[in-house]
């Protein structure tokens, strides 16, 4: 479910030690997508939402804006 | 940044040792970039923040590592003279058993640099290593071997160190997976 909301960046899909939630495996469709809305809010580095996922979490159309939006420690410090 | 109170702040009354028993490594020179230390630090808490993730070259990743229960420590080594302090982290650890892997492990880190991210019983995290220094293996203070009777815990300890100019958490990711360029 949460795959048609989010892409995995940076990583081929797999696990990750994440504080507080432990290890999650990305590879696998059993996160929900309430805990990768948080992460991707959080500058979770390896996930990007889809247009879909804006939608469906913010309300707004992807029309004229980027498809993904990554939000990354890197690109927020430039 | 300014000094504040500080005051007995056991959150839900949980203050447990030791260490759990995973750690996390990886070699030094895998990691494309570190999280940055405090430059200028606002209150204390920050000034023991590590910011932002340890992050992986393109196909390299972290691993994981087992280790036995009540075994594994994090220790904080006060180091140095008047005006010189600094510290030396410690993380010690015992394997059981003497299989290919661990011993292959020894092998490999005996004299090569490491990164490794130690969690504490309440699930803080600790990362030895950073853009400059790496973690480094120093020996088996409780030693490594067979033992002597057959009740001995047959097996490999560990001791890594890695110095550092002040103490911090990490709140960040450990990728088990292999990075890639996009």
């Amino acid at each position: 479910m949460w795959k048609k909301y989010f892409k995995v960046i940076k990583i081929i899909p797999g696990e990750v030690v994440v504080p507080v939630y432990g290890k999650l495996d990305f590879s696998k469709d059993n996160i929900s997508v309430e805990v990768c809305r948080k992460l991707f809010e959080s500058d979770f580095p390896y996930l990007a939402i889809t247009a879909e996922g804006r939608d469906f979490l913010y309300g707004t159309t992807a029309t004229n804006k980027p498809l993904i939006k990554t939000k990354t420690v890197r690109s927020r410090n430039g | 940044m300014e000094f504040t109170n500080i005051d007995k702040n056991l959150p839900n009354g949980e203050n447990m040792g030791g260490i759990v028993q995973k750690i996390y490594f990886g070699f030094w020179v895998d990691v494309e970039t570190f999280p940055t230390k405090p430059v200028t630090p606002a209150t204390l808490e920050d000034n023991a923040s590590l910011t932002g993730n340890i992050v992986m070259k393109t196909g390299k990743r972290m691993f994981e590592m087992y280790i036995t229960d009540d075994t594994g420590e994090f220790n904080v080594e006060p180091v140095g003279e008047v005006d010189g302090k600094s510290f030396v982290l410690h993380l010690n650890f015992f394997h059981p058993g003497m299989q290919k892997k661990i011993l292959g492990f020894i092998n490999a880190a005996k004299n090569d640099n490491l990164v490794f991210v130690v969690t504490d019983a309440e699930g803080q995290q600790y990362l030895m290593g950073d853009a400059m220094r790496p973690a480094v293996y120093q020996g088996a203070p409780n030693g490594s071997g067979t033992g002597k009777e057959t009740a001995a815990r047959k097996g490999m300890s560990c001791e890594f160190t890695y110095k550092t100019g002040n103490v911090h958490v990490y709140t960040g990711t450990v990728p088990l997976t292999e990075a890639t360029s996009v």
